[in-house]
């Protein structure tokens, strides 16, 4: 269930919400956003919500244990139960694949039921983002930086609430899914961390990643990155630890291999600036963010792209190797709009929609239902061919 | 508060608002519109009606065509069927055929249909076996529906449309002329649909109308029909057993089925013979189509030169894929001639024709002996009943508004004999039994004495059989005179396998008797 399809915003969103306010206690109101949660995963498929069950109660059960022992093997099993779910469901058809192909290649034959058996395996929706946060939860209490939580009410909500589940990649759906899910968090009176933070007016690749994605990269920087050992063991570990954070988050955006390639190239690009920055280059700060858009725009064609042929075709396009082509008129004012709103709108740029007078408040419930009629777009099923 | 409900009731009103104009006006045609279908029906002379109005709605409208006139002959397929049409002054003819079907539409199509004889010709396509073909669908749930009536590129339409026809707004359909003739629509009947679910294109009708492009011929799997044949890497079981399901709902409802492919132009089948990918499915397509249709006892008729039909490269009005009109009539000669050669045969009675094994200890009754001893395609359907009387076959038949069939062969009686005086009920439930049976060879056979009653009343009872089925032109077998207890199975009440193909005998030995 889409945050913008109709199902969720007419049914299910409007129902959970009367519900919410109809209940006054707040145990209550906790068991209804869990089952809330559960439904909202299972509506895909329903064994998504026992793999999330089953992640709930590892977690949980994890972080009671961790809190009494302290035990790194502890830690150890709690991590690598949560990861073996997601590496059986998210990764074993990519490492299957890649494994059938390299032995194709040597055997000409290759396992063709393992191939078959690997393609038949379906993406749990979310299932990257509760394993993420089994596992920081995990880390944390084994670290001492917070306490096992003892009511697994309370835990089953942490892992499950709907409004986390974030499925969009490309940026302006992505940001925009992530605003919606702050909506809908804070509806129910919760505050989500904020996703996206104009990432296109970095200066530079290190702020671009400060802006971009915020909490993934957070999450990497915090779970991966100082705990491989940061740039506290010098330049070359550093940058070691940079390109293996990178590369594993370009592998957690999919299982596919251009999402390492793109995470590598992210990585260049982070211990390059390093680099240039301990040389002392400094470029006006306009040059500086038109050039962070261009390397992280070429970045793009590796995340979007999976064959290397599609890739090598659009890299030779970016080099006007396939001739000048012609410049998309019909979509200048779109170019402008967007370059407008990204660098002329102020950073905080909040409204009190108290302070609003009736005829305002009408003007963006007018807004509300263009979007909605937006969302879908009817084609005829006329037969006007032959 | 008051600003909820302010921002929420601004949005609600807008998006109703917009949701009843495109519902109202409709613009792609995803609600079905029965009332203007009856408009059509209203005039004099009647109307066709306009694309515009049936849209997406194929399954009501066909299932419409069917129900509204006394359809005994109908055709399904794809688009390439679809201008099959009645032949003159010929009002039991319906095309149910369908842009975009695929077998497990047919078989949707098929089960709606109520379970009365028929003739069925059932244009079966190559490329259905293609598993990545997907066929429309017809059946939109309720969220396609929302998505529909709440999309701006809908409302985009329906404002483009009331502003060509203002009338809308009020009315919205309206009889239109095209050229000579008479089409319910609205502003732009660039299509339009005959009453027996034919299909006219408006260049037809006016020549001055918009007439389609022709796609160009290419190569190119993806491109070539909308990529229906791209990436076929094998004749899809599960699309051959949706079409057994097709064949063996068929022979449950008694129809007689003639299966068909249409033709292809001559580039086309030149590249179908010699594409790597289409070739080999295509020749396996064409080995396995008269085996499938045979199991059933069903004939195919291979169309896919359209010299067999006989038709010409020139009757193709895209250069190949579809046929006109005159072609199409041609294909329905050769299919109504092959459909002929198909016998129908009902049996009618109790028990005894039902011929169940455990009771005759038999592995075909005398129904089936009798369809064997024809040589020739015979479509059985045996509607007898164990147990049944006189009273009871009749109300059946009642129930059925009778019974239509190239032969029929009742017996029946031998369930009256306790409770029904020979001279009374049987005689009356007999003669409006036959009454209702529409064939022009009907065969009745009386039956026998098997120890059970008093001999002189199942005398009686096997005379008056015989004297109301000549008394009504149907020919008689006389089993009473020539069984023997020998031929009793071990019940002593049914006949066994030696008893069945002796009635066998005696119903086929009979000269067949025009019933009046």
């Amino acid at each position: 269930m889409l945050f913008n399809s109709f199902v969720f915003l007419f049914v299910f969103l409007p129902l959970v919400v009367v519900a919410y306010f109809a209940i006054p206690a707040h145990r209550a109101r906790l068991v209804l956003l869990v089952l809330a949660s559960y439904v909202f995963y299972a509506y895909a498929k329903w064994w998504f919500a026992l793999l999330m069950a089953a992640s709930t109660l590892v977690g949980y059960a994890g972080g009671r244990a961790l809190e009494r022992t302290r035990s790194k093997a502890v830690l150890v099993a709690t991590v690598a139960s949560l990861l073996a779910l997601l590496g059986a469901f998210k990764y074993a058809a990519f490492v299957g694949g890649n494994l059938t192909s390299f032995v194709g290649v040597i055997t000409a034959h290759g396992f063709p039921g393992l191939h078959g058996f690997l393609n038949g395996i379906v993406l749990p929706i979310g299932i990257s983002f509760y394993t993420f946060e089994g596992i920081s939860y995990a880390v944390d209490v084994y670290r001492g930086d917070l306490e096992a939580e003892r009511d697994p009410l309370r835990y089953a909500f942490f892992i499950s609430f709907f409004p986390h589940l974030i499925g969009f990649q490309i940026y302006f759906d992505f940001s925009a899914y992530s605003d919606m899910a702050l909506g809908l968090a804070q509806i129910f009176g919760i505050e989500l961390p904020w996703n996206f933070n104009r990432p296109y007016r970095a200066s530079s690749p290190i702020e671009f990643w400060r802006r971009w994605h915020v909490t993934l990269s957070t999450w990497l920087r915090d779970y991966l990155y100082i705990p491989l050992g940061g740039n506290r063991k010098g330049e070359r570990r550093r940058d070691a630890n940079l390109l293996a954070t990178m590369g594993l988050g370009g592998l957690w955006h999919g299982a596919s291999l251009n999402f390492v390639v793109w995470g590598l190239y992210q990585g260049v690009l982070l211990l390059s600036t390093h680099h240039l920055r301990r040389r002392g280059l400094r470029v006006p700060a306009a040059v500086a963010v038109a050039v962070t858009f261009v390397v992280v725009m070429f970045g793009w064609v590796f995340f979007r792209l999976h064959s290397a042929a599609a890739i090598g075709h659009a890299v030779a396009a970016m080099f006007l190797l396939h001739g000048l082509g012609q410049f998309p008129g019909h979509l200048a004012l779109l170019i402008v709009a967007a370059i407008a709103y990204t660098m002329v709108v102020p950073e905080e740029w909040t409204w009190d929609v108290r302070s609003f007078g009736f005829a305002r408040v009408a003007a963006v419930g007018a807004v509300l239902a263009v979007g909605v009629a937006s969302i879908y777009t009817s084609h005829p099923f006329i037969y006007f061919r032959f | 508060m008051a600003r909820l409900v302010v921002f929420l009731g601004t949005a609600l009103v807008l998006l109703a608002a917009l949701a009843t104009l495109n519902w109202w006006v409709d613009p792609f045609g995803e609600f079905w519109k029965p009332s203007a279908v009856q408009e059509a029906h209203a005039a004099r002379p009647q109307c066709l009606v306009s694309h515009e109005l049936i849209g997406g709605e194929y399954l009501p409208f066909k299932l419409d065509v069917f129900r509204s006139r006394p359809t005994r002959t109908f055709v399904t397929g794809s688009s390439r069927v679809l201008k099959m049409g009645s032949w003159p002054g010929e009002g039991t003819f319906a095309n149910l055929g369908m842009p975009v079907i695929s077998p497990e539409i047919v078989l949707k199509e098929l089960r709606a249909l109520p379970a009365r004889p028929e003739t069925l010709y059932l244009g079966v396509e190559a490329f259905w076996l293609n598993p990545h073909f997907r066929g429309f669908d017809v059946s939109p749930g309720f969220e396609r529906r929302a998505r529909y009536v709440l999309s701006r590129s809908a409302f985009d339409e329906s404002a483009r449309i009331v502003r060509r026809a203002p009338y809308v707004l009020l009315h919205r359909w309206r009889k239109e002329r095209v050229g000579s003739s008479c089409v319910v629509g609205r502003s732009r009947p660039a299509l339009a649909w005959r009453l027996d679910g034919s299909r006219v294109w408006s260049f037809e009708l006016d020549p001055h109308t918009y007439r389609p492009a022709i796609d160009p011929f290419t190569t190119d799997l993806r491109k070539l029909r909308t990529g229906i044949y791209d990436d076929w890497t094998e004749l899809s079981p599960t699309r051959v057993r949706t079409l057994e399901r097709v064949l063996a709902l068929a022979r449950a409802r008694g129809w007689r089925v003639v299966g068909f492919t249409p033709p292809d132009g001559k580039r086309y089948l030149r590249f179908f013979a010699a594409s790597p990918v289409i070739g080999p499915r295509w020749r396996a397509f064409g080995r396995l189509m008269p085996k499938l249709f045979g199991r059933y006892g069903y004939r195919w008729l291979d169309f896919r030169d359209a010299r067999s039909i006989p038709c010409r490269q020139s009757d193709f009005v895209d250069g190949g894929y579809h046929t006109d009109a005159a072609c199409s009539m041609r294909m329905r000669r050769r299919l109504d001639a092959a459909a002929r050669r198909q016998l129908a045969l009902v049996a009618l009675g109790d028990s005894i024709p039902a011929a169940r094994p455990r009771e005759c200890h038999c592995r075909a009754g005398f129904v089936a002996l009798f369809a064997r001893a024809l040589r020739r395609p015979v479509v059985v359907r045996n509607l007898a009943v164990p147990g049944a009387n006189s009273a009871d076959l009749l109300r059946l038949l009642r129930e059925r508004g009778g019974v239509h069939a190239d032969m029929a062969l009742v017996m029946v009686g031998h369930n009256d004999t306790p409770w029904i005086r020979p001279d009374g009920s049987l005689r009356r439930n007999l003669a409006a039994i036959l009454d209702l049976i529409h064939a022009p060879d009907v065969r009745v056979a009386n039956f026998y004495e098997d120890g059970h009653g008093d001999p002189r009343v199942v005398a009686e009872y096997a005379r008056a059989i015989c004297e109301v089925a000549r008394s009504h032109g149907a020919a008689c077998a006389d089993v009473y005179h020539a069984f023997t207890p020998k031929l009793l199975a071990a019940d002593h009440v049914h006949p066994n396998a030696e008893g069945q193909r002796l009635i066998a005998r005696l119903l086929y030995a009979l000269p067949s008797a025009r019933k009046k």
